[in-house]
């Protein structure tokens, strides 16, 4: 059969771009279609405190021109409420026929897909962690290795996390701390032994945020502004990579054009879909999907006309304040608004992980809305308070929560959320350890400030048709093949074997290095 | 739109400037006092001989700010300052619109008038525009329906004029609409504009309506000749009528037709019934504005900016239509009660997210920052403790005396379709 591409690329997000370099790389031709949403706002370039002091038309970046920010409160995260970001999220849901209920689906249609807006968080997983997966823990090595150093990482530091996260050989230094960080790192080095025992970690987060200028990306310079958009491009986005991609003449790039359905075939896969011209279609030697789990997984449903329903994990999530006494009046200063500070806390049976933020950045009205206090004199505290507290989320492996999802008949993908039964119990463990740990370096957890977010929020889905040996309907092959639709792949979070507490972007750029890897050779044969 | 009002702190100037606002027009507000840290005020005093310079992007100048009283020398400032804002905006390629007024022709029996007319035809002849307002009402009591408003409240008779002089009303909020329609039609340029109602009403029906409608009491009307009243003028002497106030009268008395249909059809404005204007019930448009102006000041500690106020009723319009809170009628007054409502935890929904809308909306501004972030540096441990008690008290000890009271269930908001 004459193939018009060697392999077609759904998604420009995380997992299509790092599928995209090896194929090329291996002199194939490639085509990648995305969704196509493009920025409508320009990046902050004025610091965040420094905008919020002087500029008379703040309220347009921080609520939109048509109040974006305000007509969505419903949505839980403040970054969905970003009016610069809204393009990140827009129409996802609809144009891949997505409904949820108790559970929080998110996904994007944008160039770049999620890392648009991501957290920026990167960890590896580690030998342990990959013993489930139908393949040696060292095949990754490699793949890591070069996702890491394309895409710029920061936070090297030989901390009591440097093998939790493993990436200190291929990152830059970390970003400077803040105070009030400084001071929760100081106070932990200080009763580090006693906080060991009680399997309690601290140390650097470890980001996709430039410590050093990198191939026109300029190193973090404290803004503040990460929410609110980065003019520095220092918070990696696979634009950055897209780029890159598109100096490439063997690279053909459809942006905005939406897939409907997927076919697998013999020797040749097919996507349909449309755009604004119309229907269209494309045939390539292979498939990799990385549209975004849900959005992969519907379509793999659809391919397979899959009628029993298919679990998504999805990371349980917590949030949480801490209030540092000692930093009670201490000037407010702008740093890096993502994660400056990560920790682990052994639980019964598995391990949680967080990170802590800055609340600059955010505004105040986001903490007053949830005070349990009225407003007037809830601002009146925060404003004071605030300067000395930093927020902190922490989520567990994907195996705690998730949804159950099915396809109706008229090609509808339905999401029903729920929490694993030791998930409640867990989170409660959480709560008092981290209470306690916390406690030890200096910081008091703000009564009623723990809360358990809905399945869904930590936007960490995964294991839909998992990587496995046993060749099984509704699993992948060790090679990302998904079971039952020959030259069909997946790439994103779906065909991950399983989740654990820890950020997983990372490790789905390096499973798509890895498989594309595997096909290049495979079509190159 | 980029507008510049001068005497935007006035009665028709507030206005003007909250609805401009409103509707998305960037408005620079000229006055004598401002807030030098308000980005969008720019010093402005009749009587400054310097050459003014206009911000590099107006589009169209509004002139409100006059002298009152009818003393010649004071009045020529005005002549001249119109002529420096001519020099400006001919310079700038933008437009002058002068607020005038019913009163301004060659031979009018007042200085007032005809200096308003002297400076009509400057401005007409270099291509402004010329707005002539009736006798302008509604909103804040202020200008000459406040003094009307405040004489109909104290007196208990009125005088009936005969005589009676005819007025031609318009409520000041129609007027700004009028005054935006101008500014966003070039072929307005070179033209005179009646703003007025197009049926002319007696002067005593005008203050027999504030009364029924505004001051909502009822008021006897004693019959006097205005001939009495000139003569009286005459007997009284030049400077005593002014000190008096009584020189405002000639105008009255003197009022010239005043045909505004045209001009009227021309804008494709249709004013608003007088007695519907002069009500105190408000409008779904009024009624969000008194609601954001009190909610914003709740959360602000401080009366918010009209730019505050607009966007909160242009949000409210656009993402929670045909609802308005109904307060109870003392929180328009102290808005700091609104924290006993605030408390309840079953606050009313409605209340609950018109508050967020507005707390968001306060934070997003310059004012807001400060009062949220707390921008100033350092402040030190035991300060920063101190304030904390003090902020967590009252919220405290409030929510303790609602639980305390709730078996007597004090007022609560509820909602109000239009």
């Amino acid at each position: 059969m004459q193939t018009q591409f060697d392999a077609i690329i759904v998604g420009s997000g995380p997992a299509g771009v790092s599928a995209a370099f090896p194929l090329l790389d291996a002199g194939l031709r490639v085509l990648m279609v995305d969704g196509g949403k493009q920025a409508t706002h320009t990046a902050q370039v004025t610091p965040y405190l420094a905008a919020r002091a002087n500029d008379p038309q703040q309220w347009r970046w921080l609520l939109g021109d048509d109040f974006y920010a305000i007509s969505h409160l419903g949505l839980s995260s403040p970054k969905l409420r970003i009016p610069a970001l809204s393009y990140v999220f827009e129409d996802f849901l609809k144009e891949n026929h997505i409904q949820a209920s108790d559970f929080t689906a998110i996904g994007s249609l944008a160039k770049g897909g999620l890392s648009a807006a991501w957290g920026c968080g990167l960890a590896r997983f580690t030998a342990g962690e990959l013993s489930a997966y139908p393949f040696p823990a060292e095949e990754m090595t490699e793949s890591y290795r070069t996702v890491t150093l394309r895409i710029g990482a920061s936070g090297n530091s030989q901390d009591d996390l440097a093998d939790y996260f493993g990436l200190n050989s291929w990152s830059m230094p970390p970003l400077p701390l803040d105070t009030l960080h400084q001071s929760l790192l100081n106070r932990y080095l200080q009763r580090r032994h006693a906080l060991l025992a009680a399997g309690f970690r601290l140390g650097r987060a470890r980001v996709a945020a430039l410590s050093q200028d990198k191939e026109g990306r300029l190193a973090c310079d404290q803004s503040a502004n990460c929410l609110w958009g980065c003019h520095r491009r220092a918070l990696y986005s696979a634009t950055d990579d897209l780029q890159e991609l598109e100096k490439n003449l063997n690279f053909t790039y459809r942006s905005g054009f939406i897939v409907d359905n997927i076919q697998s075939g013999e020797d040749a896969a097919t996507v349909s879909g449309h755009d604004h011209q119309g229907q269209a279609s494309f045939t390539g030697r292979v498939l990799m999907l990385g549209a975004g789990t849900l959005a992969s997984t519907r379509l793999l449903m659809r391919a397979l006309q899959y009628d029993a329903p298919v679990r998504v994990q999805a990371s349980p999530a917590a949030a949480f304040m801490l209030l540092l006494p000692k930093a009670l009046g201490s000037a407010r200063t702008t740093g890096f608004a993502l994660g400056q500070l990560s920790f682990t806390q052994q639980l019964s049976e598995c391990t949680a992980f967080g990170s802590l933020f800055s609340t600059v950045g955010i505004p105040v009205a986001e903490f007053v809305r949830h005070m349990p206090f009225n407003m007037r004199h809830s601002t009146d505290l925060l404003r004071s308070l605030l300067n000395a507290c930093v927020v902190g989320n922490v989520s567990l492996p994907g195996e705690y929560a998730g949804g159950t999802l099915t396809l109706d008949p008229q090609g509808e993908m339905h999401i029903a959320g729920s929490m694993h039964e030791a998930c409640a119990q867990l989170m409660s463990e959480a709560k008092t350890a981290l209470r306690k740990s916390f406690c030890k370096t200096g910081a008091l957890m703000l009564p009623s400030s723990f809360t358990v977010a809905q399945a869904g929020s930590s936007i960490h889905y995964a294991c839909t048709f998992p990587m496995s040996a046993s060749q099984d309907r509704g699993t992948s092959t060790a090679k990302g093949e998904v079971c039952g639709l020959k030259n069909v792949f997946s790439i994103d979070g779906s065909s991950l074997t399983t989740l654990p507490e820890k950020s997983h972007t990372l490790t789905i750029m390096a499973n798509a290095d890895r498989i594309a890897r595997l096909v290049a050779a495979q079509l190159q044969r | 739109m980029f507008l510049l009002i001068t005497g935007a702190s006035g009665y028709i100037g507030t206005h003007l400037r909250t609805r401009a606002e409103q509707q998305g027009h960037q408005v620079y507000a000229a006055t004598r006092a401002g807030n030098l840290q308000d980005p969008c005020w720019r010093p402005y005093d009749l009587r400054d001989t310097s050459a003014l310079q206009l911000p590099e992007n107006t589009q169209v100048v509004v002139h409100l700010a006059a002298s009152l009283g009818d003393d010649e020398n004071a009045l020529r400032y005005d002549v001249q300052a119109a002529h420096r804002l001519l020099e400006a905006t001919s310079r700038q390629g933008a437009r002058l619109i002068f607020i005038s007024s019913q009163v301004a022709r060659a031979d009018a029996p007042t200085v007032y008038g005809r200096i308003k007319w002297q400076i009509e035809q400057e401005v007409l002849s270099r291509g402004g525009s010329v707005i002539r307002p009736g006798l302008v009402y509604g909103g804040e009591e202020q200008g000459l329906f406040g003094t009307l408003t405040a004489l109909v409240r104290i007196l208990p008779l009125l005088p009936a004029f005969l005589p009676a002089p005819r007025v031609y009303p318009v409520h000041v909020d129609d007027l700004t609409d009028a005054i935006l329609a101008c500014a966003s039609s070039n072929a307005e340029a070179g033209k005179a504009c009646n703003v007025g109602a197009p049926e002319s009403v007696s002067f005593t029906h005008f203050l027999r309506q504030i009364a029924q409608y505004r001051v909502q009491t009822i008021r006897l009307f004693v019959p006097v000749p205005t001939i009495v009243v000139r003569m009286a003028m005459r007997l009284l002497g030049k400077r005593l009528c002014e000190k008096l106030g009584l020189t405002r009268l000639n105008s009255l008395f003197d009022l010239p037709a005043f045909g505004t249909a045209d001009d009227l059809a021309r804008l494709a404005l249709t004013l608003r019934p007088l007695a519907q204007g002069l009500q105190r019930t408000f409008g779904r448009r009024r009624t969000l504005i008194r609601e954001g102006h009190t909610l914003l000041s709740y959360l602000l500690k401080r009366s918010p900016s009209p730019s505050l106020v607009g966007r909160y009723v242009r949000l409210c319009e656009q993402t929670f239509p045909h609802k308005v809170l109904d307060l109870p009628r003392i929180c328009y007054k102290w808005p700091v009660l609104i924290a006993a409502l605030d408390s309840h935890a079953e606050a009313a929904q409605l209340l609950r997210q018109r508050l967020e809308a507005a707390l968001y909306i306060a934070e997003a501004s310059v004012s807001g920052a400060k009062r949220f972030l707390l921008l100033n540096a350092a402040s030190g441990r035991i300060k920063t403790s101190l304030r904390i008690v003090f902020a967590a008290m009252p919220a405290v000890a409030l929510l303790l005396l609602l639980l305390i009271m709730r078996p007597l269930r004090i007022g609560h908001a509820k909602e109000r379709v239009i």
